[in-house]
């Protein structure tokens, strides 16, 4: 085995919330408002459902093959080479996913703090950062999971009680004044986002209790849902039906508040932020080196990480125009090419395994 | 005196003594064994120690009805001559004949020892040349006895050292003054006082091929997690080192990660913290010239405590912990918001604020960081000039710091005055971490962190904070995750982690460190009130103080009892 290390289940459940939730947060109610308007806070609902099935799908493929890795067990279920194929365009649509991800942050930041310094800088310090976690390994990684995600949580539900003082709940009404489908297609990109679920098939097997991985799974998926339908809620209350058209909605939260008085607590967000998305950043990262190594049959994976975080790096520049960008693409184009990733395929390995008789353990 | 003055004469007159530049070592010394001829033992003795000062040869014919010849081997600088002349000497000369039937069952020397030489502490075990040298450069008195191969060994030692004194560097307003001093026996013994059971365990071993320091570990069996132990002594056994002058070559020696500015092991001066330490199923270790102990595994949240912790009210003692980390992140990281806030962030202050900044900051040449880098490394040459100056000369150092730097460098347009309060703040703050060794590291780390804010701001200054924080997470004290209880989360212990639980709901000793046997107090010791109420004390009124006789509701004396 590759990682040795094994990770507690408070830890994995930490890994999938905010391995999802670290971006969803602070993109999504922009996006989900952009079609379901005022009604953005049901659009978590379509999402969490389909992101459990996919938890569902994903520790079926793993209660059949124990210990054994997505990038692994393609390989097992579609044979050798078809599954190496297969695994690369999985590497791809990680490290693609993570790049979006950095460039985000990159984004954020230059927009919000750093009017002129050059994105690339902002992009290659983090992805050094995430280079020193995933070097240090998995348990390391999940402890970074375990020491930051509760004082986030924390610390952004102040932000949210914080900005109550400017929220008007009369804003979110009527409800679903233009029926379901409005809601429906603003939950295309929320479940795009939810099926990001499926890098638990990366880690599944690192899981010290492994049978527990679906429970776990499942519940940060219904906490994440819980937590953007009351991220929506204020959002709107905040900024009514103009949420669609803020790029950070609650980032400009924390720029309308001042605490006591005097505080302003827009950096303090941006600090919350970076270490959100450093863990979020690090866990992708770590299954694209563990799955680049696992493919290849190295004996370590740490040679690959530095490589693939220049790749990682250039990806975020060159695959990305500007923050207007992201937002068309991630409304647009990745939902489909993520759904590829996230059901399509292993639901069909999972047809495929059954149909070639590979039995669940225990 | 005049014998051993006259001893030295003859041995300075006499032989011109061994060649100087020769040098013995041990298998040598093993291989020389013990001859049953006086004179060829002396020679031998002479020949390895014989230009020595302090080395005595005092030769005797053994008393009364005997004729035996004898000597007395010993460093004067090393034993109790008084004690040596009463107890040996006096012994030993004035003996009314040993048994005569003893003589050739070779029981002779078994006779000196249980009838004739009444001192505690002495045995015959030493086998060769090797080991009588070594008992002797330690204290010990060798006496040989002509015709004999055995050599009995009086220890006797005794030198100058400390007193027991008040702890100076972890000082405390409640709870025991005592602190260790350099002398390993004096040590244990400051520590087995508090811990009075037969699992209490010190074991002992020669570190440092010249120094051959003693060493002992420490641990309380049936808590401790007896893998631990053995790591411990693997650890030291594989040392090979010429001297070991301090505690801190072990440190360096033994420590997980040999790269990393952050401690791995605590030292401390104070036997019940050792005593606490123990009790949480730690592994301790003393080092003889040391008057610091070791122990070991640690986690980044014990360098926060300090022994008051548990003798104040717990309230009290919670509140300044958090008050500690507060500190330690001042410490690390005010001068680089300091920079970051000024040379980038200006919005983040509050209007006013900014404005009376700038001004105070308008006549300053330099940028934030040049400043603020000037600030800290005079503030660091200060603090280290008061440190090493002798303590008479220490004042004008004070006053010139204070004075000349601070006032004279405001008022000159040097730098700024908020600068001076960061510098002071920060200064304060590293000052508040009981782990010296912590808040060294911190001072250090801060510089790096001043640049990436100069360079990068507010983003830079988080960047050097996750990357310092995902290096402690990947750090291991003797196999204890570095950030224990709080990642990876042990819920229980939490108790005693930032913020300190009374006694009677710590029930359980640290889960990461002692593995098994974790519970320390029995469930039901919440201190309440008698049940009878007012009732309760009607018996005693009169006579005595209700104080005086509630036991159970006396509420926090019990805390400071377990300790």
């Amino acid at each position: 085995m590759l990682e040795k290390g094994k990770i507690s289940a408070f830890a994995f459940f930490l890994i999938v919330f905010n391995g999802i939730g670290a971006t969803a947060v602070v993109f999504l109610p922009a996006m989900a408002a952009k079609y379901a308007g005022r009604d953005a806070w049901l659009t978590a609902v379509f999402p969490a459902v389909l992101g459990i099935i996919i938890v569902l799908l994903v520790t079926e493929l793993g209660r059949r093959f124990p210990g054994k890795t997505l990038v692994e067990y393609l390989q097992i279920i579609l044979g050798k080479w078809p599954g190496k194929i297969v695994a690369i365009f999985y590497l791809f649509f990680f490290i693609h996913t993570n790049a979006f991800i950095v460039r985000e942050f990159g984004e954020m930041i230059t927009i919000q703090v750093m009017h002129r310094t050059p994105v690339i800088v902002i992009n290659a310090v983090m992805v050094l950062l995430a280079a020193y976690a995933v070097r240090s390994g998995l348990e390391v990684i999940a402890r970074l999971f375990e020491f930051l995600v509760p004082w986030i949580t924390i610390a952004y539900f102040f932000i949210l009680l914080f900005g109550l003082q400017k929220a008007e709940f009369h804003r979110l009404l009527p409800v679903l004044e233009n029926g379901l489908a409005p809601v429906l297609h603003g939950s295309i990109t929320p479940a795009a986002w939810a099926g990001e679920a499926v890098i638990l098939a990366m880690i599944l097997p690192y899981l010290a209790q492994p049978r527990k991985g679906r429970v776990l799974g499942a519940w940060a998926i219904i906490v994440i849902a819980v937590f953007m339908t009351v991220d929506a809620v204020i959002n709107t209350a905040i900024f009514g039906p103009t949420t669609a058209y803020l790029v950070f909605p609650t980032f400009t939260i924390s720029n309308e508040v001042l605490v006591g008085g005097f505080l302003r607590i827009d950096a303090f967000t941006i600090i919350l932020w970076m270490s959100s998305i450093l863990t979020k950043l690090s866990i992708f990262y770590y299954i694209t080196a563990l799955g680049t190594a696992q493919l290849f049959n190295l004996k370590d994976y740490r040679p690959v990480v530095l490589p693939l975080g220049v790749i990682l790096t250039a990806l975020s520049i060159i695959s990305i125009e500007n923050s207007t960008a992201i937002r068309a693409y991630m409304t647009s184009g990745w939902p489909p090419f993520a759904f590829l990733f996230e059901w399509v395929i292993p639901l069909a390995l999972l047809v495929i395994a059954i149909a070639r008789g590979f039995k669940a353990g225990k | 005196m005049n014998i051993l003055f006259r001893l030295f004469k003859k041995k300075a007159a006499g032989k011109p003594g061994p060649d100087g530049n020769r040098a013995y070592n041990d298998a040598e010394l093993v291989s020389a064994k013990i001859s049953k001829r006086l004179k060829d033992n002396i020679a031998y003795l002479k020949d390895v120690l014989g230009p020595n000062i302090d080395i005595v040869f005092r030769e005797f014919r053994l008393g009364a009805g005997n004729k035996e010849n004898a000597c007395l081997v010993y460093l004067s600088s090393m034993v109790d001559g008084d004690r040596v002349s009463k107890n040996i000497l006096r012994m030993l000369m004035l003996v009314d004949g040993i048994a005569e039937t003893d003589r050739p069952a070779g029981n002779f020397i078994e006779s000196v020892k249980k009838t004739v030489l009444a001192v505690a502490e002495l045995h015959s075990n030493a086998r060769n040349m090797q080991e009588v040298v070594s008992e002797i450069l330690y204290g010990g008195i060798a006496v040989f006895v002509d015709g004999f191969d055995e050599v009995i060994i009086v220890v006797m030692k005794a030198w100058p050292q400390r007193p027991v004194e008040k702890a100076d560097v972890e000082g405390v307003v409640r709870g025991p003054k005592e602190s260790f001093n350099e002398n390993i026996s004096v040590n244990t013994s400051l520590v087995r006082r508090r811990l009075r059971t037969p699992n209490l365990v010190i074991e002992g071993l020669n570190l440092g091929r010249m120094t051959n320091t003693s060493v002992a570990v420490a641990y309380l069996k049936g808590v401790v997690s007896p893998a631990l132990v053995q790591e411990v002594k693997q650890r030291l056994e594989r040392i090979d080192i010429d001297g070991i002058l301090e505690g801190s070559y072990i440190e360096e020696l033994i420590q997980d990660d040999p790269y990393t500015p952050f401690p791995q092991m605590i030292y401390t001066e104070r036997p019940d913290r050792v005593v606490a330490s123990l009790l949480q199923g730690r592994v301790c270790i003393f080092t003889d010239g040391t008057p610091m102990v070791l122990f070991m595994p640690v986690v980044f949240q014990d360098m926060l405590q300090n022994p008051e912790d548990y003798y104040e009210r717990y309230h009290y003692a919670s509140a300044i912990r958090l008050l500690r980390y507060m500190g330690l992140a001042v410490a690390l990281l005010l001068p680089s918001l300091y920079v970051a806030v000024i040379t980038f962030h200006q919005e983040m202050l509050p209007t006013q604020l900014l404005i009376s900044i700038a001004a105070s900051r308008e006549g300053v040449p330099f940028p934030a960081v040049v400043e603020a880098l000037i600030m800290e490394i005079t503030f660091e040459a200060l603090r280290e000039a008061g440190l090493r100056l002798p303590r008479a000369v220490g004042q004008a150092v004070s006053i010139v710091g204070a004075l000349v730097i601070g006032q004279a460098a405001v008022q000159a347009g040097f730098v700024s005055p908020i600068k001076i309060i960061v510098v002071a703040i920060t200064g304060i703050s590293s000052f508040m971490i009981p782990a010296y060794n912590l808040a060294l590291s911190m001072r250090l780390l801060r510089f790096p962190i001043m640049i990436l804010a100069a360079t990068m701001g507010l983003f830079g200054v988080m960047a050097g904070a996750l990357a310092l924080l995902i290096h402690m997470l990947g750090l291991r004290s003797f196999g204890v995750p570095y950030l224990a209880p709080l990642a990876p989360l042990k819920i229980p212990d939490l108790k005693d982690a930032m913020v300190r639980a009374p006694w009677w709901a710590m029930h359980r000793r640290p889960t990461e460190i002692a593995k098994r046997n974790v519970w320390r107090i029995a469930p039901d010791l919440k201190p309440q009130p008698p049940s009878g109420g007012e009732a309760a004390f009607d018996n005693g009124r009169g006579n005595a103080g209700p104080g005086e006789r509630s036991t159970k509701g006396g509420g926090g004396s019990s805390s400071e009892e377990g300790h």
